[in-house]
């Protein structure tokens, strides 16, 4: 049967366009090009069955490796070598390829179909490229045509088993005949054609709908099942860590430039978007400590912002506006449950945004954040920020004060510490490299030039050093191992060692964090920011209230090494990143804003106004709620479940109770689908003088031989047993001659009629119940 | 008189939970848990459109189990060892949508008086699949079993069920439409020429015809009168007559031969060779039912079962030869009331012919009879192995047979 040959295909690239959406997810190159291999090794396994030839491959095999696959799962689990969904979606994926080698039945096409939909789900809780939603878009409607094909021939197989257990074998050509002859699998293609429209469109309805944050509202948010990956922004930095940091290209910010009337862009080079600021050092780890920790909620500066109107945030002096650039950043992913670092160049002055919440800002540090559960569905957030590209702070504040860690300072003073300093070997490594540069030993007394100076010797001595994403793991101190040993390492190590040698002379400086962005995309305007763009460099406090940024990291051009190339390549690629911008922004980033858009009420309908009641209403039930439910957020879910269950359940029951009562709607609904007309009866109606007639069609139909209705009353006396086919046939005789001869039955006939009536009863028997071919006794 | 309307079967539609169904929720519960969990937006779409799935899902599968409509027709004679087919006329009476992947099962209702009742039994319930059913379509499908052992069987109705489009949700429909058959014994193959006519050696008169065929001269014509076989009517005579009487014509008579099965078990056989020799006797049942009019078969058991009647000694019935559906009547007493080492009942159903017979009489024979005698291990003897009691001479035919050729 053609038909069988291309529904196998289809499973076939079902399972391809699976493997390939985790593959793309999890960035497992090699899965992709095995399941390329075993799809052509299945296709022509597939022709070897459809062919009659025995499976090459014996089972045994194909067990051992579903073992081989098991025991890896375990071995997996057992030293987390990577994330649980990880780790099983891995197993999925390999028991799918074993599994698309051993298809012979209809059985294991529909497992093949099972399992690729859990690694479809495996790789959605994985990632969300662009590449990865185009695998989804191809998976989709594979998978809904295989799975309305697979129907089709699950029942032909079933028949065919049935044909062979009874052993009519031959008539297995015939069933398959029949099939041809009515197009069964075009109709079933056409079928899925319907249903792949008709479940797309319901289901993007619902995802339209479907509120978001519902789990944030009502306290139910847990970790995310997956951490991201290693090369990411964070507000710590640990050194001396062994292992690798694996490169992530995943964007996770666009940036671009905004002219202003008056001002002049100085974002030339790459953009340095600070998120954390890191100063003390202690045990391996730089952390943010003392005051304006991310999830400090002190340092709430602006509570109007709620009101979506730009904040100033510091003054800034008139001869200084000039340098200002603006800047608009979206961050396309952000975590609902934790606080988000505003990135923005040094140093900010304006922020505004359309997220709710309120925007913290640490002046001494020049950090934003915004509160948890700010952004939209996705985590998708817009905001713009202006800064000043060589900002100042007022004299007033120019000679710090040493203060204590006991009194953390009021939000809007500046933040004194005490004066850092470094170990005695880095120090000596200092005053050695300023000594060879004819730089005085306390340059942050001699001036802003000095300062420069030492810092720029610092960055030539780091220059010598490699660049390295290995890890390399310290005995002792980190950074001592890495300027005295190791001389190799990644941006941490290069921006910890120079604020340490700064700090060895005298020199205030600090980590910041964040991304820098470097790689301009011409298609789209803005500038992508991805996960392997994560950095750390150094700010060096030039002069009290002054920072200037530095970067050790070798090369320190980043703009020329992220920059894509020219040519028509380089423009491919744009225009990819481009839509894939576009599809993060319209459907991973889907939220509020984008629904208001899709359902007409963008512009027309204020949320203020509309949705201000239903808002007050859902809070009060969202507060019962939360008083009910358990503290757990797993007992939580659990118990959220089971009353969606419920729900669910008691709509069933209420649809089909109403259902019962709706008989009117349900006919006419039967009517519409089955094109039966209104008022047409089956059977058609009888006539009062061969009511005899219906009086044998009920003894037969009480006997187990019910008339079909598409049969004329005497071809079925043909198909009943002999004793009752005579009276039968008296009676359908009669029964002809009442409903289209010239005039009713006469007595004679009637009684005639009922006589044979009266031996039909007789030859099917007045006991029990008897087959339509019982003889008579 | 009002006219009484045919009583349709009674139909139930039914949504039977299945593993799939349960797996699917749950799958889609954790979906949506996740989503809500994660806020990832792709999630969000997987639920919606497993939400989807299961909506269209609903409605494509209820359009079309609405749309159809299903009738059994009448059932062949099940037969030991034969496919049972059980067809059913299915109507599509939908516009646009096609049946897409049914299937159809009878439910074998348990038979009661188990003790004194040879049941039938399936090597599995009645079964069958409809890949395809086209739109405004009827088609003739059909379920399938094969029948182990003879006896009675009970249907209490068929049920239709799909999982169409996705195979989450099951939907059927039950139609309940009780029946009873009675399942023949297997067919044996007999030896050649068993029921030949020799006619000529036993010296019959001159209306004789061949054995098959009554007298074959139409004579006449008459009224139709109850237990007149249907090839006799004649249709063209009927519609001539003015009131509508059914005529059927008469041929000359001719002189049906008898052909007596001697039917001997015994507590000493296993249930095999008791079986084997109920095949036999019913093939040659079959055989003198198919070779036309011109016999007329009759039975004659006889074992050394005491449980059947109680009395001590050796039972059995006898079944005088008569025509006009006969050997059905055999077939069904060889069927059903014999229950081996158990019982032989005195027809229940109240298809065999006279009273249980107690000690070894034997049928009274004449010398134009074909006798049969098939032995309790299902051999068939040839008859010159046996002495008529009655009738004066021995009958001139013999069955040649080879010893063991019925299988």
């Amino acid at each position: 049967m053609i038909g069988e040959r291309r529904f196998r295909r289809t499973v076939l690239l079902t399972a391809l366009a699976s493997q390939c959406a985790y593959a793309i997810a999890a960035d497992k190159a090699g899965l992709a090009f095995i399941a390329l291999l075993t799809t052509v090794l299945s296709w022509w396994l597939v022709r070897q069955t459809l062919a009659g030839k025995p499976h090459p491959i014996p089972r045994t095999i194909l067990n051992g490796l579903v073992i081989l696959a098991i025991f890896h799962l375990l071995y997996q689990l057992l030293n987390r070598t990577q994330e649980v969904i990880t780790c099983l979606t891995d197993f999925l994926a390999y028991v799918m390829l074993v599994k698309s080698l051993d298809r012979n039945r209809m059985r294991d096409e529909a497992q093949l179909l099972g399992l690729s939909l859990f690694v479809v789900i495996g790789a959605l809780l994985t990632g969300q490229s662009l590449m990865m939603g185009l695998a989804l878009v191809a998976y989709t409607p594979l998978g809904i045509m295989a799975t309305v094909s697979l129907q089709l021939y699950a029942a032909r197989e079933r028949q065919r088993d049935l044909l062979k257990l009874v052993g009519l074998d031959d008539q297995a050509a015939a069933v398959d005949a029949q099939l041809e002859r009515q197009h069964a699998p075009r109709a079933a293609a056409v079928l899925a054609g319907a249903c792949v429209v008709a479940s797309m469109a319901t289901g993007v309805a619902a995802f339209v709908i479907t509120p978001r944050q519902l789990a944030q509202q009502l306290g139910m948010a847990a970790a995310p099942f997956v951490k991201s990956p290693t090369t990411e922004f964070s507000d710590q930095i640990n050194l001396g860590q062994s292992g690798n940091i694996s490169q992530d290209n995943t964007p996770v910010m666009d940036v671009r430039t905004i002219s202003e009337p008056g001002t002049v862009s100085v974002a030339t080079g790459p953009i340095y978007l600070r998120g954390a600021v890191l100063t003390d050092y202690d045990d391996k780890h730089f952390r943010w400590t003392g005051v304006g920790k991310l999830t400090d909620e002190n340092g709430q500066i602006d509570p109007a912002n709620e009101a979506r109107a730009p904040k100033e945030l510091t003054p800034v002096k008139a001869d200084r506006a000039r340098n200002r650039t603006r800047y608009e950043i979206i961050q396309r992913s952000t975590k609902a449950n934790q606080n988000t670092p505003l990135f923005a160049p040094l140093q900010p002055v304006v922020v505004a945004t359309d997220a709710p919440g309120k925007i913290h800002y640490r002046k001494a540090d020049a950090i934003m954040w915004l509160s948890p559960g700010s952004t939209g569905g996705g985590g998708r957030l817009v905001y713009t920020v202006t800064s000043v590209s060589d900002y100042r702070e007022p004299p007033t504040e120019r000679q710090p004060r040493a203060i204590t860690k006991e009194r953390p300072p009021a939000n809007d003073e500046p933040v004194e510490r005490a004066r850092p300093s470094a170990s005695e070997p880095i120090t000596r490594l200092a005053r050695r490299l300023l000594a060879e540069k004819s730089i005085p030993p306390d340059p942050a007394g001699a001036g802003p030039l000095e300062v420069r100076r030492a810092a720029q010797a610092m960055i030539a001595h780091l220059g010598t050093f490699e660049y390295s994403l290995e890890m390399m793991p310290a005995d002792g101190d980190p950074i001592e191992t890495f300027l005295f040993k190791n001389k190799r390492g990644h941006c941490e190590y290069f921006a910890a060692a120079m604020v340490k040698m700064l700090n060895g002379v005298g020199v205030t400086a600090r980590i910041a964090t964040g991304y820098v962005a470097a790689e301009y995309n011409s298609v789209s305007g803005y500038y992508t920011v991805r996960k392997s763009d994560a950095h750390a460099w150094v700010e060096v406090q030039m002069e009290p209230g002054r920072w200037d940024t530095f970067d050790p990291t070798p090369p320190g051009d980043l703009q020329s090494t992220k920059r894509a190339s020219g040519g028509p390549i380089a423009w491919l690629k744009h225009l990819w990143d481009a839509v894939e911008f576009s599809w993060l922004d319209n459907v991973v980033a889907y939220d509020k804003g984008l629904k208001l858009d899709v359902i007409g009420l963008a512009g027309k309908t204020d949320p203020g106004e509309t949705a201000v009641k239903w808002q007050q209403r859902f809070r009060t039930w969202q507060g019962w709620v939360r008083r009910h439910l358990p503290e757990s957020v797993a007992m939580r879910s659990i118990v959220v479940g089971l009353v969606t269950f419920g729900a669910v359940l008691a709509g069933y029951w209420v649809v089909r109770l109403g259902g019962r009562s709706a008989g009117t709607l349900r006919k006419r609904l039967l009517v519409l689908l089955t094109g039966r007309r209104p008022g047409q009866t089956e059977p058609p109606p009888m006539p009062a003088d061969a009511a005899f007639y219906g009086d044998a069609l009920s003894i037969l139909a009480q006997r187990g031989s019910p008339k079909p209705a598409a049969t004329p009353p005497l071809t079925f006396a043909d198909a009943l047993a002999a004793d009752a086919a005579v009276p039968f046939r008296v009676i359908a005789s009669l029964y002809y001659r009442s409903r289209f001869g010239e005039s009713p039955l006469d007595a004679r006939q009637r009684e005639q009629g009922l006589i044979a009536l009266s031996e039909l009863r007789a030859a099917l028997g007045s006991g029990g119940r008897a087959q339509p071919n019982r003889p008579r006794t | 008189m009002k006219p009484a309307k045919p009583k349709p079967p009674k139909v139930k539609r039914r949504y039977p939970l299945h593993a799939v169904f349960l797996i699917y929720c749950l799958v889609s519960l954790l979906v949506a848990v996740g989503a809500f969990n994660a806020n990832n937006n792709l999630l969000f779409w997987l639920f919606g459109l497993s939400m989807g799935m299961l909506l269209v899902s609903g409605v494509i599968s209820g359009t079309m189990m609405m749309a159809l409509r299903i009738e059994r027709l009448p059932i062949e004679q099940p037969v030991v060892g034969r496919p049972l087919r059980i067809r059913y006329t299915i109507t599509n009476r939908s516009r646009w949508l096609p049946a897409i992947g049914l299937a159809i099962s009878e439910r074998v209702a348990t038979s009661e008086n188990r003790a004194h009742q040879q049941n039938a039994a399936l090597a599995a319930s009645p079964a069958g699949a409809v890949p395809h059913v086209p739109a405004r379509t009827s088609i003739i499908v059909e379920t399938l079993a094969m029948p182990t052992a003879r006896g009675k069987l009970h249907l209490s109705g068929f049920e239709v069920l799909t999982t169409f489009p996705f195979g989450i949700i099951r939907k059927s429909l039950w139609h309940e439409a009780p029946a009873s058959l009675i399942v023949h014994p297997a067919e044996s193959r007999l030896p050649e020429g068993l029921l030949d006519n020799e006619r000529g050696n036993s010296g019959a008169g001159p209306a004789a015809t061949r054995p098959g065929r009554l007298g074959d001269e139409p004579v006449g014509v008459r009224e139709y009168r109850p237990g007149d076989a249907p090839k006799l009517v004649s249709w063209r005579a009927s519609a001539r007559r003015p009131n509508g009487d059914i005529l059927v014509r008469q041929n000359a008579e001719g002189s049906p031969r008898r052909v007596w099965v001697l039917l001997r078990l015994s507590r000493a056989c296993t249930a095999y060779q008791t079986e084997s020799a109920l095949s036999a006797a019913a093939s040659v049942i079959r055989a003198a039912s198919h070779a036309g009019p011109g016999l007329r078969v009759g039975l004659s058991l006889r074992t050394d079962w005491e449980e059947g009647f109680g009395s001590g000694t050796s039972v059995g019935f006898d079944v005088q030869p008569r025509a006009g559906g006969a050997s059905g009547v055999l077939l069904n007493d060889l069927s059903l009331l014999i229950v081996p080492g158990v019982a032989v009942n005195r027809g229940s159903t109240g298809v065999s012919g006279g009273p249980p017979l107690r000690g070894a009489d034997e049928p009274r024979l004449s010398s134009t009879d074909i006798v049969v005698r098939i032995t309790a291990t299902g051999q068939v003897e040839p008859f010159a192995q046996m002495a008529p009691r009655h009738g004066g001479r021995p009958p001139s035919t013999a069955a040649r047979v080879e010893k063991g050729a019925v299988r």
